[in-house]
């Protein structure tokens, strides 16, 4: 880490928004450990994320260790296979996507880029942070109870969850598993009201809404998202608790297992299924609205250009996350739904195209002409909006209920959601931390790696999933460890899973890369100064890098500009930062 | 889902209307400086704290409609056997609503009180004790105190209904009615006893010197937690209920009729 002055001349006029009371940590514990800093809580849960979503990165190499070469590892038991798949699938959504978008770059960004101190309630805040900590633990420890942890599926369905022919079923593993949700769920509420209350409340004068950069946008209404699709999701995991330890029936129908009859009865699988995908669903625009915001901040500054169409980015973010909330049973077609609800929903989960499609008209139009930067963040956000145009696409197949019959529950859905919530928001969090982590740290990240490891994971990344398509699409059933000798798939099938877990494990490595990168840099990268890349938004303009505890020194940053003004004709460098009064102080237009 | 999807309408028709206030039709792009910027709809008027509960009441409201909406559906499936609900019920309704009320009562009197010390130029940031100012004072820590009470006998009034269903063999893994009945009471019994956390914070501040506008605020917050839950209670009571209480039924069909 290095720390930087910020030498350009202070433009801040006199302070005329009221002072907030700070805490000021004392020691070494409440400083570094139980911080209520946000940009310490920020790092704890990104390191926290990251860490677990390494773990989630070797179980999906196991995955393909096992689809690539069948039969090979005996270590690799068709049991062992479901527990990877599930805890693959659970941690890389739940406890890396939306942990580090939402108390990661939520808690790091949000204050910083609205001009605040601090969080609105920073107890709460690093409560929130010891909580998802704790919900980490008790899911790495159902890894070590005998038994082993679940394998229901990520999405948990029952019955099947809570018997004994599913791994962990009957054990302590589903049981830890829901536990370590509903933990998530509390600390996350508490990060998620201060996200919420700190962008309503916090913003610093003259940061109207219509100001905000993107970024802020996309995660403040992801936040809102969250806050209500996850109870969701609480509601199922407390009344599948309730089925496994005490008997009740909410979702267990009655049924012999084993020659047995449990003394369940009329319990309602699908019931599960709706409360399930009332959180699902919106949890894909949790994960995707933060990185819409995101990459609409990093296309900007390094192509030098104004977003183009702001309003109708916004529009599009607060719409796109009204119509989340109902598409929710497009995940259950094969139900046995009315068909008239599927057609409800199929017409709902393709209008959301329209907003979609207005965003990636915008960064496309936004690059036009623009004097593109290819360094690595910019990559990784061209990577981004290549990756979520395709997934989009492959969206308006599954979207339609026709088409979703045939495709349900194949690998071709595995490819879908792979592109469309796996790779893309991935692509964008890479492309936010080689952006940011000069703020972070002080020093550049590495550019010649940077670029290595976005060529090999993003070519990689297609060369997994573009072929997974084509399995998906002769038939190959998703969830099977083995396909034996199945006459409706060809032999290119095995050839394909080979090469695929190849260029899995390729992906892999080059994120070890990355992490060296991380840790290189830390120590040995260039000084970054205080605006390596000319940013417009606030949390470039500190005086301090990285920014000190209050942020913004002894008065708050006013706002007199939206964030995106580059390639400013007549300006001293080509950008006006937004606490730059600049010559157009007097308020008339231009 | 109808339930969750008119509360979450409600929730969102709300957030759309503030941020229809946030001049959303703006040209950010055409318009630098600070002017014409500061009035109006700048920022949310109300003290974060109060936000912060209006989000968390979201939050809470969200939960108990999703269980709710899982009441209904579950309830269609044939095993449903509909639960006599104990008239024990009723007094601990009695007995939230008149915690409710307190709280309200005291909230109106603080106020007033914070007022009159404002019109008398004493302003509300010296330190003043509500309780050495008079019979107001009093008053506000003596309702404050018999809204925890109340709140307290309100639980102990709920152990007591669990317990006698428990008697007349009314379990919770009985038919899936008596589990609603237990996760919904029980859910609700939890929210209580947070709430309860706060409130008892606030009595014992109104008994020590501290800024009046500050233990005004904190009633305020316990006011409508209380308020909030009362009403959640009466949705649950109407819910258990159903259209299979026969009363409410027959009553219905005579106004129609």
């Amino acid at each position: 880490m290095v720390e930087t002055e910020n030498t350009s001349p202070p433009s801040v006029p006199p302070a005329e928004v009221e002072e907030v009371e700070l805490y000021h940590a004392t020691s070494f514990w409440t400083k570094y450990v139980f911080s209520q800093d946000a940009k310490i809580i920020a790092i704890q849960y990104s390191g926290v994320a990251i860490a677990i979503g390494f773990v989630a990165l070797v179980l999906s190499s196991l995955i393909r260790l096992q689809l690539g070469f069948p039969e090979m590892f005996d270590f690799i038991t068709p049991e062992t296979y479901y527990q990877f798949v599930t805890m693959h699938g659970m941690i890389m959504v739940v406890y890396l996507l939306t942990a580090l978008f939402l108390g990661g770059f939520g808690n790091y960004l949000i204050p910083l880029m609205i001009g605040a101190r601090d969080m609105s309630f920073p107890y709460v805040n690093m409560l929130s942070f010891w909580i998802y900590f704790l919900a980490v633990l008790v899911l790495v420890g159902s890894f070590f109870v005998p038994g082993g942890p679940t394998g229901a599926g990520w999405t948990l369905y029952p019955p099947q969850a809570i018997l004994s022919g599913t791994p962990g079923g009957k054990g302590l593993g589903i049981i830890l598993m829901l536990v370590s949700l509903a933990l998530f769920i509390v600390g996350f509420t508490m990060g998620g009201l201060n996200y919420v209350v700190t962008v309503l409340q916090g913003r610093t004068r003259g940061m109207t809404m219509m100001r905000l950069p993107l970024t802020v946008w996309g995660i403040f209404t992801a936040t809102v998202l969250a806050l209500l699709a996850f109870p969701a999701l609480l509601v199922a995991t407390v009344m599948m608790l309730f089925d496994r330890l005490l008997e009740t029936s909410f979702f267990m129908p009655s049924l012999v297992e084993f020659g047995d009859q449990l003394s369940y009865g009329g319990g309602s699988p699908i019931l599960f299924q709706h409360l399930f995908w009332f959180f699902g669903h919106p949890e894909v625009y949790i994960v995707a609205l933060p990185a819409f915001g995101i990459v609409s901040d990093l296309i900007s500054t390094h192509a030098r250009k104004n977003i183009f169409g702001y309003r109708m980015m916004v529009w599009a973010i607060v719409g796109i996350g009204a119509l989340s909330f109902i598409v929710w049973a497009h995940h259950m077609y094969v139900s046995g739904m009315h068909p008239y609800f599927g057609f409800f929903f199929a017409t709902t989960t393709l209008i959301i195209a329209v907003p979609t499609a207005l965003k990636v008209y915008n960064w496309i139009l936004t690059l036009w002409n623009g004097n593109i930067h290819l360094n690595t963040p910019m990559l990784f956000s061209l990577g981004f909006i290549v990756t979520f145009l395709n997934g989009g696409l492959t969206g308006l197949f599954l979207g339609n209920v026709i088409v979703d019959i045939p495709l349900s529950d194949t690998m071709f859905v595995v490819a879908h959601f792979h592109m469309v919530m796996g790779v893309a928001p991935i692509l964008v969090v890479f492309g936010a931390i080689y952006h940011w982590f000069p703020k972070i740290s002080g020093r550049m990240l590495h550019e010649g790696l940077g670029k290595i490891h976005f060529w090999v994971t993003f070519v990689g990344s297609y060369l997994i999933f573009f072929p997974m398509h084509y399995i998906g699409l002769v038939g190959v059933p998703r969830r099977y460890p083995e396909l034996g000798d199945a006459a409706f798939i060809p032999d290119s099938v095995a050839t394909l899973n080979s090469f695929i877990s190849l260029a899995a494990f390729t992906v892999g490595v080059a994120q070890i890369l990355f992490l060296y990168n991380v840790f290189w840099s830390l120590r040995k990268g260039r000084p970054s100064g205080s605006n390596p890349w000319r940013a417009t938004t606030l949390e470039w303009q500190t005086p301090h890098t990285p920014p000190a505890h209050g942020n913004f020194g002894p008065e708050l940053p006013l706002v007199y500009r939206w964030p995106y003004d580059y390639s400013v004709p007549g300006a001293a460098e080509d950008f006006l930062a937004q606490n730059d009064p600049g010559s157009l102080d007097s308020g008339s237009s231009t | 889902m109808t339930v969750v999807l008119i509360f979450l309408a409600v929730v969102l028709s709300t957030s759309i209307w503030w941020l229809s206030h946030q001049r959303l039709g703006a040209k950010p792009w055409l318009e630098s400086g600070l002017k014409n910027l500061d009035h109006g709809s700048h920022k949310v008027s109300l003290p974060k704290a109060k936000i912060g509960l209006l989000v968390v009441l979201a939050v809470v409201g969200m939960l108990f409609t999703l269980l709710f909406s899982s009441h209904f559906m579950r309830q269609e499936i044939e095993d449903w056997r509909s639960m006599p609900l104990p008239n024990m019920l009723w007094v601990n309704g009695i007995l939230l609503l008149a915690a409710s009320l307190y709280l309200q009562s005291a909230l109106v009197v603080a106020r007033r009180q914070a007022t009159r010390l404002k019109i008398l130029g004493r302003g509300t940031s010296m330190p003043v004790s509500i309780e050495n100012n008079g019979k107001h004072g009093n008053s506000v820590k003596s309702m404050l105190i018999n809204a925890c009470i109340l709140t307290v006998a309100f639980l102990i009034g709920q152990s007591i209904t669990w317990y006698e269903l428990n008697g007349n063999g009314i379990f919770l893994s009985g038919n899936p009615s008596s589990s609603f009945f237990y996760v919904l009471t029980g859910l609700h019994g939890l929210h209580i006893i947070g709430g309860l956390v706060a409130l008892f914070h606030t009595t014992a501040l109104a008994g020590s010197d501290t800024q009046l506008h500050k233990i005004v605020n904190k009633i305020d917050l316990c006011a409508l937690y209380w308020h909030f839950l009362f009403f959640i209670w009466c949705a649950m009571i109407f819910v258990m209920l159903g259209w299979t209480y026969d009363p409410l039924i027959e009553l219905c069909k005579r106004v129609i009729s």
